[in-house]
């Protein structure tokens, strides 16, 4: 049994290295062949773990092939556009002008349920409000409004608005991160007294702080303290 | 640039560690098989306390490969082959003539099978 239990704590390492070395992708946006080696890479891992019989390289081997294949194909779809087309295909306009252009859906055997499900999932529940469908070859669908019918932004009522940037965390879990710290230009001291308008007495108190572009500071704090 | 060397990396890895494996595992099978060529020799004539002899030289060399074996092979074959190593011993050591034969050949069998099975042919392949 501890056998098991040491080879599957190998096997999960590896499996989590070579996914981290892979890159960042949701699994919902995977293209084909990143889900193929998602699959394999499972199956493989699985396999050695439960039988003990099989050495553990039967394991490891496979999945650092996967790896290698699966950092070429990367490498390869960034540098040919052509390589791209081939392996992942090309996006296919399902609706054009708010037409539903029926041989694009009879080509890809996408019926008219799946579209209007999808539709729905992208809060466009009236087909009449679409003027442009994609579905990307990743399988996600793509709804581009018609313009009278997409939220409204500042631009169409010609509203300045000021820059908002990304906030910054300067405080997660208790840990000052004074890289961030650094990168918003502030200073511990200046955080101290901001904390004590929160009635913090120390970062160790707070569970999340951060910082946006207009300065606001947001401040909560822990609910359970290590004792 | 880095990506290419990182994937020239991996792949020499892999060959090096496939051609490593593959003779880690021709050279102990030949070995192994010459000395039980020896022994089988010894048994056909008869020859006992020389077989037995043969046999703990082979049943030496094959503790020395054992572990590394393992790693590259299925637990199965090297667990077939240990059992069958000590079923020649003791049909050697009672002296049946026809046993032992059969038990050698199917010894060697098994050796050579461990080769075939990690020979790049189309067969393994498929």
């Amino acid at each position: 049994m501890l056998i098991t239990i040491l080879r599957t704590l190998i096997l999960y390492t590896l499996v989590v290295t070579v996914l981290r070395l892979l890159g960042k992708r949701q699994i919902g946006q995977l293209q084909p062949f990143e889900l193929v080696i998602i699959i394999m890479i499972s199956e493989l891992a699985a396999v050695p773990s439960e039988n003990t019989g099989i050495p553990l390289l039967s394991g490891v081997v496979p999945i650092l092939v996967l790896l290698l294949a699966g950092t070429t194909i990367s490498y390869l779809s960034l540098k040919s556009l052509t390589f791209r087309t081939l392996l992942c295909g090309n996006p296919t306009i399902l609706i054009e002008r708010g037409q539903i252009l029926e041989p694009a859906l009879r080509r890809l055997r996408y019926n008219l349920s799946d579209l209007l499900e999808q539709l729905r999932v992208k809060n466009v529940p009236n087909i009449a409000d679409v003027e442009f469908a994609i579905l990307e070859t990743n399988g996600e669908l793509s709804v581009i409004p018609k313009s009278q019918k997409r939220p409204a932004i500042p631009e169409d009522f010609q509203i300045a608005t000021k820059y908002e940037g990304l906030p910054i965390t300067l405080v997660m879990d208790g840990q000052l991160l004074k890289e961030n710290l650094g990168k918003a230009r502030l200073d511990p001291n200046w955080l101290q007294t901001e904390l004590k308008k929160f009635n913090v007495n120390s970062t160790e108190e707070v569970l999340l702080a951060s910082i946006d572009s207009s300065g606001t500071l947001y401040v909560q704090k822990k609910q359970f303290r290590a004792s | 640039m880095r990506t290419i060397a990182t994937i020239a990396a991996a792949l020499v890895l892999l060959a090096g560690i496939s051609i490593v494996s593959s003779t880690v595992i021709h050279s102990a099978a030949q070995n192994l098989n010459n000395h039980l060529t020896q022994v089988e020799n010894s048994i056909q004539n008869q020859k006992w306390e020389q077989a037995l002899a043969g046999l703990k030289v082979t049943q030496a060399r094959w503790n020395e490969t054992k572990n590394l074996l393992t790693i590259l092979l299925d637990h199965h074959e090297t667990d077939t082959i240990e059992i069958s190593m000590k079923r020649l011993a003791e049909y050697i050591r009672l002296r049946a003539a026809a046993d032992s034969m059969a038990e050698v050949t199917t010894l060697q069998t098994l050796i050579q099978h461990i080769t075939d099975k990690e020979d790049l042919t189309l067969t393994n392949v498929f």
